[in-house]
């Protein structure tokens, strides 16, 4: 059954790439053009066929692994970040047929793989629940935090469709830099990924021994090489890089050192591309974006976040409470991941209340939906694997 | 109109300023006991250390010097000798001094009070169910209780001889 | 600041952007589109400015200062993330020097600036409060005129407004205009639209409801912040915990007496490493993992008001889990801690120092750790008394043998032994791995022979009397959001004019929504869908920030 599960998963992810393909060609087909208009269109109704299709398939996988398991799987991990991958298709799924907007699909289905691939790197298998996590109102409050997640990152593409579009690349700017600075972002994940399969596949281990948080000696495996040693770490494998310094003991130092190589790997990547294109990567994208109307693409974002916030508020923060008060003794206990999932909803209400009332739109708003997903993320990485609190999975 | 409306206004806001400002009076005031200066001292009924029942009810009519201690706590042991010293003069006053010991084992309690020779009333708070509905959470606490049954003062933490027998001549009854 | 009369005869408020009635544009300006936020009325805040009420009033009122509120309990929010509350760091340890010596310099700064207690410093909660009265004036401020303009809109509206909606057409092409808007009624009341008729022109509504969406969920939000504040107050909130070993029966902190609880059993039970299913999720993490910790419980109720006296009653039997707290009026008992094997009781047998210790073999007693008896007598004439006790044995600040505390972690004990017929005993002094005679040339021993051990469960206790109000919050808060966020307030105005038609649509979101429902309009009649103004803006200019006026505070007062 649980392989079963993963073959679903990896299915999907072919069919998620698929779909970014058609809409990709659907997309450029129009600078060649024409008079097949027809078959055009086509393509990018298969593309959305494709994603329905991929997040079945995905939701294939969540099944047989929650009978594999015996619990919904999205309680470590990888699990979680699939889980929000999947819910990210699901919304494009949703708001494709309102809006028809192929561009939607060509951003939203990469951010997608991205987010599952990267949910691959950490441990797959299943692991078994700790008492505070057998609750169904976790299950409940899990579930629905990553569909209003997910909901929330499609407005987050969209954004990146807006701003792609009526950014002028020609000149350098402040706007440009940003712009560069989220591709850099992104770029960062795909490099992330890429080393980590890359060193898994060829079974790199460096093992140290180290002083852990409690003051206490502890041994820990590196996946890739050190260039950040644990706390007063020594190195126990022989023929692996020897770490430049070492972290104080309240990081986590394997996944301080894994975010200094996604930086360096984004780094270069993002070099690569340059010399590529020779522009930008706004500038290289923003032939693809020329058919769409900025306006729409504005009201699109905007729709995908009203629709999102709601859902996220039930259960980031009201089923969030439920489930703290049954577990935890109280509702809310201020710790960093609840603090983080306050903080968002507070960005998002502050960016309903700019756009509704102070006429925060078009450029202004598409900026905030790409903060508002940098905060998103921020919330699953950092705060679960750097943060220690009492939802990390990082000791699990 | 614009009169209303800043009566209104002004009602409005004075009812947000003052539910707000006693939250944070409350909130940020020194923490009170929960029985306190002005309480009814709730009653109880323990076995002493010799086979009778003090019962609170009963020592209406006397001031009530009630101490809860234990045997690793030192604050204690120098008011216990303190306590000692000034027993008898203000029994005859009207003063009863009662102790209670929270809820260490009868040898132990037993084995101390005949070394130091401790010659007031003492009971072990078998379960700490007098601590809990005093409220007590440190040691020493001493509720001063007078003549009617209602607590004149909580006092926590080390005193002084100096400040043992104000406490006592507080307790005095008629001494208001 | 007197009223404005406009020319369809409405008395519009000082400060009016539509007349409320006929939509006519008060103010003359550019030709731009149509402020329809609030339909253009006059917000109270904006009307008076005078004295020192109105200043604070209008302080409150302003979205301005509601965004600027929450962003700054957001960066606040995010700060205290940077390192662990006070509240998360190991117990016992001291925060003036834990933040320095775990965090250095940052961390010494972080204490210092009372980050370590954030979430609960005055200035944090001055913020939240800003919050609460931000949202009370503004809901306040806004709900009442938007109410009235509602109400009170005609279906005929001023040419002025219509031309200023942000889709609009005029269109002089159709044959039979009052036919048509006949027609297109018929139309929109099958989409569910509420059709309104004056004159023969329409005004055709849905949703309308969802405008009320915002006040709803900012009441939600009101009353969810009113319980939290409330839950400030030590009678609304209670928080506790007690520790009950298995067997013993412990009053439940906080209920005054009234209800003790017993600690049945304390199970704390892993998961199978062998289970097929984790087999490979276990090995990673490397160690035992706990399944299910568990107190099972019964709960005890007193009778009488006076402490120590009285009868008790059993109320209930509960198995205490994580996730599956014990409650009863109003109090809940969850299980937050434990610690096994506490020792509980020492076996000593008595045996001579020098010799074969014949005759003693029936000198062995039980020592009960919490509660020793004074004295163990045998039918051989022997007799063992327990001189000090000292259950967790420490040397006080006088150098005294004494205890740290209640608890046995560590027990010692000072017997005394008397031989049969003997007057004077042999002391000694005994504890784990420990066994000294205390005057020389004893000649007995007492040694442990077995132990047992308890398990502790560790129990809070929590009342909470604010949950119904917080829930009452919680519950209205969502229905607001959702009623404002998946409805949408759509308009059409559809009129004759000199045998021309004139239609205009406005929604508060989801305009394309609406313009679909346009589509569907002008498949199904004549009448021509409206173009969108701003997509013809784009082409000429293209703008970043829409086409609305920006200004909140400013743009209808002169």
């Amino acid at each position: 059954m649980a392989q079963l599960s993963s073959n679903l998963l990896l299915i999907a992810f072919f069919l998620y790439f698929l779909s970014t393909l058609m809409f990709a060609v659907s997309v450029t087909g129009r600078r060649f053009k024409d008079k097949k208009g027809i078959e055009r269109n086509r393509l990018g109704t298969y593309g959305y066929i494709s994603s329905v299709a991929a997040f079945v398939l995905a939701m294939g996988y969540f099944i047989t692994r929650w009978i594999a398991g015996g619990h919904a799987p999205v309680s470590n991990m990888f699990e979680y970040t699939t889980f929000l991958g999947i819910m990210m298709g699901l919304g494009f799924v949703i708001i494709y047929p309102i809006y028809k907007s192929r561009v939607l699909g060509l951003f939203t289905m990469p951010v997608v793989m991205l987010i599952i691939a990267y949910a691959s790197v950490f441990p797959t298998e299943i692991q078994p629940l700790i008492p505070a996590l057998q609750s169904n109102w976790l299950k409940i409050h899990v579930i629905t935090t990553a569909l209003g997640q997910g909901i929330l990152a499609v407005g987050f593409a969209a954004g990146l469709v807006y701003l792609v579009r009526v950014t002028d690349f020609k000149t350098k700017s402040k706007k440009v830099t940003s712009l560069e600075l989220v591709f850099f972002g992104l770029l960062c994940f795909v490099g992330h990924i890429l080393l980590n399969m890359g060193f898994s596949a060829v079974n790199y281990e460096a093992e140290f021994q180290y002083i852990n948080e409690f003051g206490q000696e502890a041994p820990i495996t590196y996946q890739l090489p050190a260039l950040i040693g644990p706390n007063e770490g020594t190195l126990l494998s022989e023929d692996r890089l020897s770490p430049l310094v070492n972290a104080p003991d309240f990081i986590v130092p394997d996944d301080l050192n894994a975010v200094i190589w996604a930086f360096i790997s984004g780094a270069v990547l993002y070099w690569v591309l340059r010399l590529i294109f020779r522009k930008p990567i706004g500038g290289a994208l923003q032939p693809l974006v020329k058919s769409v109307n900025p306006q729409s693409a504005d009201e699109l974002s905007y729709r995908a976040i009203a629709i999102g916030f709601p859902i996220f508020t039930l259960g980031g923060l009201i089923f969030a409470m439920i489930w703290a008060q049954i577990a935890w003794t109280r509702f809310w206990g201020w710790d960093p991941k609840e603090v983080w999932a306050l903080i968002t909803f507070l960005f998002y209400a502050a960016y309903l209340h700019l756009r509704l009332s102070r006429g925060w739109q078009g450029e202004k708003s598409a900026w905030l939906c790409v903060i508002g997903f940098a905060i998103i993320m921020f919330n699953l990485i950092f705060v679960n694997l750097v943060i220690a609190g009492l939802h990390s999975y990082a000791g699990m | 109109m614009k009169k209303r409306r800043l009566i209104i206004r002004s009602a409005i806001l004075v009812v947000l300023a003052i539910a707000l400002g006693y939250t944070a009076v409350t909130y940020f005031s020194e923490e009170r006991g929960l029985v306190d200066a002005g309480d009814q001292a709730p009653d109880f009924a323990l076995e002493d250390m010799n086979g009778n029942t003090v019962h609170l009810d009963e020592l209406k009519g006397k001031g009530v010097y009630l101490t809860f201690w234990a045997t690793y706590c030192t604050y204690c042991r120098q008011k216990m000798e303190y306590l000692k010293e000034y027993h008898e003069e203000y029994q005859e006053k009207g003063v009863e001094i009662v102790a209670l010991n929270v809820d260490e084992s009868t040898v132990q309690v037993q084995r101390f009070l005949d070394r130091h020779n401790v010659p007031y009333t003492n009971a072990i708070d078998r379960g700490m169910k007098v601590s809990n509905a005093y409220g007590v959470n440190s040691l020493p606490a001493v509720l001063l209780i007078d003549e009617e049954g209602d607590v004149i003062d909580r006092q926590i933490g080390g005193k002084t001889e100096q400040q043992v027998l104000e406490a006592l001549d507080q307790l005095v009854p008629g001494s208001e | 600041m007197s009223k404005v009369k406009c020319e369809c005869g409405h008395l519009n408020p000082y400060g009016t952007y539509l007349c409320e009635s006929c939509g006519k544009p008060l103010k003359e300006d550019d030709n731009s589109l149509a402020n329809m936020r609030y339909e253009g009325v006059a917000r109270r805040s904006q009307t008076y400015k005078k004295s020192i009420v109105d200043k604070i009033w209008n302080f409150f009122s302003s979205v301005k200062v509601g965004v600027w509120i929450i962003v700054l309990t957001l960066i606040a929010s995010s700060i205290g993330t940077i390192f662990p509350q006070e509240m998360f760091i190991p117990p016992g340890q001291p925060a003036s020097v834990y933040y320095y010596e775990e965090y250095g310099t940052m961390g010494q700064l972080f204490y210092q600036l009372g980050f370590h207690n954030l979430y609960s410093s005055w200035w944090y909660m001055l913020l939240v409060a800003g919050l609460g009265v931000s949202l009370i004036i503004a809901s306040i401020d806004r709900f009442v005129p938007l109410y009235r303009a509602l109400k009170t809109q005609r279906v005929t509206r001023h040419p002025g407004f219509m031309k200023r909606q942000r889709l609009f057409k005029k269109a002089d092409t159709v044959t039979e205009p009052s036919e048509e808007i006949k027609k297109a009624s018929e139309v929109l009341k099958e989409r569910k639209y509420n059709v309104r008729e004056e004159n023969g022109n329409i005004l055709a509504e849905k949703g309308r409801f969802s405008r009320w969406g915002p006040y709803v969920n900012h009441v939600g939000l009101i009353i969810f912040l009113i319980g939290a504040m409330l839950r400030l107050f030590p009678e609304m909130y209670l928080e506790d915990h007690i520790w009950v070993r298995e067997g013993q029966e412990v009053e439940v902190r906080g209920t005054g007496g009234e209800y003790s609880v017993r600690n049945d059993d304390f199970l704390v039970e892993f998961y199978d490493p062998e289970d097929e299913r984790f087999r490979e999720g276990l090995e990673r993490s490397g160690g035992d993992v706990v399944k299910t910790y568990q107190t099972t419980a019964t709960l005890f109720k007193q009778s009488s008001e006076t402490i120590g006296a009285g009868e008790k009653e059993e109320v209930q039997q509960h198995r205490i889990r994580v996730n599956d707290p014990m409650s009863f009026e109003g109090f809940s008992l969850y299980q937050v801690d434990y610690k096994l094997n506490e020792l509980a009781a020492f076996t000593f047998a008595l045996e001579e120092i020098d010799g074969d210790s014949e005759g003693l073999e029936d000198v062995r007693f039980e020592v009960n750790l919490y509660d020793p008896e004074p004295s163990y007598e045998f039918d051989n004439g022997y007799r063992v008394e327990i001189y000090d006790y000292f259950p967790n044995f420490t040397f006080n600040d006088d150098g005294e043998p004494s205890t740290l505390n209640r608890i046995p972690d560590n027990p010692r004990f000072i017997f005394e032994v008397f031989a049969p017929g003997e007057d004077d005993g042999e002391l000694s002094f005994v504890g784990i791995q420990l066994n000294e005679a205390i005057e020389e040339d004893n000649q007995y021993r007492l040694r442990m022979v077995d132990f047992e051990t308890n398990h502790v469960s560790a129990l809070a206790v929590r009342r909470d009397r604010t949950l119904p109000i917080l829930i009452l919050g919680g519950i209205i808060f969502m229905v607001g959001l959702v009623q404002g966020s998946y409805w949408h307030h759509r308009r059409m105005w559809i009129q004759e004019r000199d045998g021309e038609l004139w239609i205009a649509g406005h929604a508060n979101k989801n305009w394309n929504a609406l313009k679909k429902d346009f589509d569907y309009l002008a498949e199904q009649t004549n009448i021509p869908a409206p173009n969108d103004q701003t997509d013809e803006q784009d082409e000429s200019e293209r703008t970043d920030e829409g086409v609305r006026e920006a200004d909140d505070n400013g743009s209808t007062k002169q």
